[in-house]
């Protein structure tokens, strides 16, 4: 993945993260303000955790798909520098 | 004795953790401050968690939930948010200390603008922050230790234990004065001897504390109320004169407690007042590479949430189910283990609440040390300082703000202080516009950053407390937005319109910050 493919994928996650949040923390949360309860727990407690599990998905999706590399390149530059002190 | 026992066992293995890492440390202000910047993702991640989590996790979270209901989930939704910032702010954060060399938030941001009006505020922003957490700290620390030996009766030589006092020979206290000396000086004396290394260690053993006290206190309640689905439906049925049912598992609440703008606003302030804290900046820095990072991140955001979610919800809700009476609500946890724990493991989920309060006090403790020493002392009374003086310098600091922090939460009226506290992390939030020059954006200015945390302290202060400004026209938190909010937005404002009309940093300053 280059550059500028790195940076519109970071972009589109941050977008949907956004979104999640104004799901469920914004106006969204609005939609199931009800006392209903679904399966003997509450909507507002399902709303909240769905919302939260998609935020984690979204860092867990950031995490392998985006970071790992710059993780990777950034070590080999750490070890590349090291070795051209030590030289 | 059993609590006592317990007691003094948990501490006893919090000091030996603590001195083993002052026994691996060296004395250099590198070293004592972020380790040398050699701590890996397991100390890392238990060390952020561990601050991040402090006693009103334990204590003021399910209080919330048992005087607000179902709202105060929606809080909790902060910590997914914190756990992509450990990466999305704190790698940069780490890349840039480690090619500079800095040490504290100050030095970053003093650095990129070339200011020292920035290093001083930004470390007054800090200090502000962190002394009102140390003493809220210390305060819950006297508490528990006067719940927890409150019905104990012991007598032994010249050692007595009881009715509320505890005596050695002719000298006597109050358990609530003991309890909170004894945490205050434990916690001191190890900060003080391994600095950062010691608070990470601490912190790894009282992060793993504090996750197993919130989950078994959840999964308590549940097994005390017939399940996860008999704790809803009781939930739900909850009512009385003022409250219709359904009343706690809707929004806003009782007593209208957390209405939409609220919830959207303060997890914003939360999220990134805390992870932009001086304590937590500080464990950016001292991580060994960008890969501890990313995974503290996984870690934190997983754990954390799973912990608020089946912990905290459940003891909070399901606390006004088993003792709807509770005339102070930030008891229920203990109510809870108390009542369905035998004295020894009650005793040890108590110093589950201790681990909370003293991993907490120990990184802002040590977090202040480094800011007064470094940003203050270093910088405008001794510039020639050298590693070993800015070490001793940095621990008389702790001894100090321990001492003050300790006398202040032994004050019979500390409402000030807790007015204090609740501003802390919405003061935390202040700095983290600080952020956007060294980061992200070259064109912010000095004067702008500058403007920006004055007019935004001044307008978090007017929406905190109108009536000191002599502002009558709106209460706190106009319009159901969290002061810390206003003080934000009016932060962002004013540092992106003066920054207009202001020059920035140079060419050369930027090249060492901005790739591209």
């Amino acid at each position: 993945m280059n550059e500028q493919q790195k940076k519109s994928l970071f972009r589109k996650l941050l977008l949907v993260f956004a979104i999640s949040f104004l799901m469920s923390n914004g106006p969204g949360v609005l939609l199931v303000n009800r006392a209903t309860l679904v399966a003997g727990i509450p909507l507002l407690y399902l709303w909240a955790f769905a919302w939260g599990v998609v935020q984690i998905g979204l860092v867990l999706y950031a995490y392998f798909k985006l970071w790992r590399h710059e993780v990777e390149e950034e070590i080999q530059g750490m070890e590349d520098n090291a070795a051209g002190e030590g030289s | 004795m059993t609590p006592l026992i317990v007691i003094v066992l948990y501490l006893a293995v919090t000091f030996g953790i603590g001195t083993a890492a002052w026994w691996r440390g060296r004395v250099t202000a590198d070293d004592y401050y972020i380790s040398a910047r050699s701590q890996g993702y397991v100390v890392t991640a238990l060390a952020i968690m561990a601050t991040f989590f402090s006693a009103f996790a334990m204590l003021g979270a399910p209080g919330m939930l048992y005087k607000g209901g179902i709202g105060f989930v929606f809080f909790m939704l902060n910590v997914p948010i914190c756990g992509a910032l450990i990466w999305i702010i704190g790698r940069p954060i780490w890349r840039l200390g480690k090619r500079h060399g800095y040490i504290t938030p100050s030095d970053m941001i003093a650095d990129y603008f070339t200011s020292d009006t920035l290093r001083v505020l930004i470390a007054l922003l800090g200090i502000v922050y962190i002394i009102p957490y140390a003493v809220l700290q210390f305060k819950g620390g006297g508490y528990l230790f006067e719940v927890i030996t409150r019905s104990s009766d012991v007598h032994a030589g010249f050692f007595t234990l009881s009715g509320g006092r505890i005596s050695f020979g002719s000298v006597s206290l109050s358990t609530h004065l003991f309890g909170a000396l004894l945490l205050a000086s434990i916690t001191m004396i190890y900060t003080i001897m391994g600095g950062m290394r010691a608070v990470c260690w601490t912190d790894v053993f009282q992060g793993g504390l504090l996750v197993i006290g919130m989950l078994v206190g959840g999964l308590i309640t549940i097994w005390k109320l017939g399940g996860v689905t008999g704790l809803f439906e009781q939930v739900a049925a909850v009512s009385d004169a003022a409250h219709p049912a359904g009343e706690f598992i809707t929004l806003p609440g009782p007593a209208k407690m957390f209405p939409v703008s609220m919830i959207f606003t303060f997890v914003l302030v939360a999220s990134f007042g805390t992870m932009a804290s001086p304590g937590q900046w500080m464990r950016y820095y001292s991580a060994k590479n960008p890969d501890a990072l990313r995974k503290s991140m996984i870690i934190f955001a997983v754990v954390l949430t799973a912990c608020y979610f089946f912990g905290t919800a459940f003891i909070g809700l399901g606390g006004k189910v088993l003792f709807p009476g509770l005339a102070e609500p930030d008891k229920v946890y203990l109510r809870i283990i108390e009542s369905y724990l035998p004295l020894v493991l009650a005793s040890f989920f108590v110093t589950t609440i201790m681990a909370a309060a003293m991993s907490t006090a120990n990184g802002n403790l040590h977090a202040m040390s480094a800011l007064v020493t470094k940003d203050i002392y270093a910088r405008f009374f001794n510039k020639k300082a050298g590693q070993k003086e800015l070490v001793w310098v940095g621990r008389t600091v702790i001894a100090a703000a321990s001492a003050v922090s300790l006398w202040i939460a032994l004050q019979p009226d500390i409402g000030m202080i807790v007015q204090i506290g609740l501003l802390s992390m919405a003061v935390s939030m202040q700095m983290f516009p600080s952020l956007i020059g060294p980061l992200y954006w070259k064109r912010a200015t000095r004067a702008g950053t500058v403007w920006g945390i004055l007019l935004g302290m001044a307008a978090l202060l007017v929406t905190f407390q109108p009536a000191w400004f002599g502002v009558t026209a709106f209460g706190r938190s106009p319009l159901g937005i969290h002061y810390g909010f206003w003080g934000f937005m009016f932060n962002v404002a004013a540092l992106y319109v003066v920054s207009l009309f202001t020059a920035p940093p140079n060419e050369e300053v930027q090249r060492r910050f901005h790739k591209g």
